[in-house]
């Protein structure tokens, strides 16, 4: 672990931090028009780590099974992905052959150290946590992940305190628990007050936002990272709003399109550390790390954009 | 919600009729036989198609749900069992237990069999050829459950006596599960036999005296 913080940060990791958006400008993967500075990190408080906001999920587009083209094809958005100054991958076991898939697609790119790998242990009681975390690492080709969560809170007194232990021998950088849909709010907020955890994850978008009246203060105030999955609600706000054209203000923090409409939204809140939109299309990776770059909207302007997308 | 897509579960179809051909050719000369068998006085027919008919059940919960549908979905194991209970079920009341013959009614039982057999041996593949999708990716009679489903339905409606209702229960639990999937992966390809199921399981729960009212001269 030579060159590393409490939580792993390598001096590779911050070089490409710095770098990596310069990087993927100068290869011509995000069109220049697009963008405006480096891409957009925030820090994860527990550590200070920089972590690049657009993340990406793989529930349901990483679970392709056994077929070669499938398997290809997602190779290709992964690569997309990292190219364009991507860093957190969050899979499942609970997504049938997600993890297995992004083991053969890492294995079939090189990796310049810019990966944050993401999974959870979804099992019922203590006893399978380390065995299904052990597999994880098996099937995604790591030594460690980066950040291991309690998957829908199933079980979570018991992996917590697996996971704990897991970190203390260096198999896991970071902990944390998950919810998704917007459920069990009430028990996350009593976790996040009473563990000692480095990040949760929620469901926070443009129509979703139950989570701005007590969660997202909350994290600021523990020093809890914040990732927002179901961005899109599982592409239908994009269906629903791209009827619609942008609005005309929107070329003020240079949104293109709508899924970057709708994950500037979520990443330029304060408290959220990085929105984690799924896809399997090359091309729609590309619309969505646009998003990554530019300008992001204030306080008034995100204001400007709920009011929008309320109207429609 | 499902963890997967319309094209990870054509793709994974494609996959498994690969590694398990030619089974499939078995299967479509096993359901000829029970054709020829329904047809036929012979005593020992309904234990005959029964039998072929835990095969069907039997190859679906094993070759299907548990080694291949299972790498995609978590809940394939508990559709394993559904499969494997029904199997099971068939196994105790047509072969074990025997006395069943059947009859090709003119009347409405009659005439759904007929388009269940059907739809299980042609339609099926073809809705999945007309949406798109060539062979090796099509449903087959014998390995894919929802087409497994039909044919048992259909058989059962030509059954005498009646098909005992418990074993409607599961194929109608798959209906479910089949229509539910069919809705959240947009299939609209599945609606068709989905309510030709739909209303075999309807012929075959209705109330005997419906199912037995004289007809009017």
């Amino acid at each position: 672990m030579r060159g590393l913080t409490r939580h792993g940060w390598s001096r590779r990791r911050f070089l490409r931090a710095v770098c990596g958006g310069c990087a993927a400008v100068g290869a011509g993967l995000v069109p220049l028009n697009s963008v405006a500075g480096a891409p957009f990190r925030k820090a994860i408080p527990a550590s200070g780590e920089m972590l690049p906001v657009i993340g990406m999920g793989t529930w349901i587009t990483f679970n392709v099974g056994p077929s070669p083209d499938l398997r290809a094809a997602r190779t290709e958005v992964m690569r997309a992905f990292l190219q364009l100054g991507g860093g957190m991958v969050d899979s499942s076991p609970m997504y049938g052959s997600a993890e297995e898939v992004i083991g053969h697609s890492l294995r079939h790119i090189e990796d310049d150290g810019g990966l944050f790998s993401a999974t959870k242990v979804w099992t019922r009681g203590a006893r399978g946590g380390p065995g299904q975390m052990a597999e994880s690492r098996s099937l995604w080709g790591l030594e460690r992940f980066d950040l291991m969560q309690v998957h829908n809170l199933l079980s979570w007194q018991d992996h917590l305190e697996t996971m704990r232990q897991e970190r203390d021998q260096g198999r896991i950088r970071y902990i944390g628990v998950t919810t998704s849909h917007g459920r069990r709010h009430d028990e996350l907020e009593r976790i996040m007050r009473n563990e000692d955890i480095d990040f949760v994850q929620l469901t926070y978008n443009v129509l979703d936002r139950e989570a701005e009246a007590r969660l997202l203060p909350l994290a600021a105030d523990r020093g809890i990272a914040v990732i927002a999955n179901r961005p899109f609600r599982q592409k239908a706000l994009i269906t629903r709003f791209e009827r619609h054209p942008l609005p005309d203000w929107a070329d003020e923090i240079q949104c293109k399109n709508w899924p970057q409409f709708l994950l500037k939204f979520i990443v330029s809140h304060p408290d959220v550390t990085c929105a984690i939109p799924a896809t399997s299309r090359v091309d729609h990776m590309h619309e969505n790390m646009g998003a990554l770059y530019g300008s992001q909207p204030d306080a008034a302007m995100r204001r400007r954009m709920v009011d929008y997308v309320e109207g429609l | 919600m499902l963890p997967y897509s319309a094209e990870v579960l054509y793709a994974l179809y494609g996959q498994y009729n690969q590694a398990i051909w030619p089974i499939q050719i078995l299967f479509l000369v096993l359901a000829g036989v029970c054709l020829a068998l329904t047809l036929n006085p012979w005593r020992q027919a309904g234990r005959v198609v029964g039998a072929i008919l835990v095969l069907a059940w039997s190859w679906a919960a094993i070759g299907f749900h548990w080694q291949h549908f299972s790498l995609i979905n978590f809940s394939a194991g508990i559709y394993a069992a559904l499969f494997a209970i029904q199997a099971v079920l068939i196994a105790w009341t047509w072969v074990a237990r025997g006395g069943i013959s059947f009859r090709l009614d003119r009347d409405a039982s009659g005439a759904v069999a007929v388009t269940m057999i059907i739809c299980a041996l042609v339609v099926y593949p073809a809705l999945d050829w007309v949406s798109g999708y060539s062979w090796p990716q099509w449903r087959l009679l014998g390995v894919a459950p929802g087409p497994t489903m039909l044919f048992t339905l259909g058989i059962m409606l030509l059954a005498k006596p009646r098909a005992h209702p418990v074993l409607v229960a599961i194929p109608l639990v798959w209906l479910c599960i089949e229509a539910w999937s069919a809705w959240v992966l947009g299939m609209p390809q599945d609606l068709l036999p989905l309510v030709m199921a739909g209303i075999a399981l309807f012929l075959l729960l209705r109330p005997k005296r419906l199912a037995q009212a004289p007809k009017r001269a």
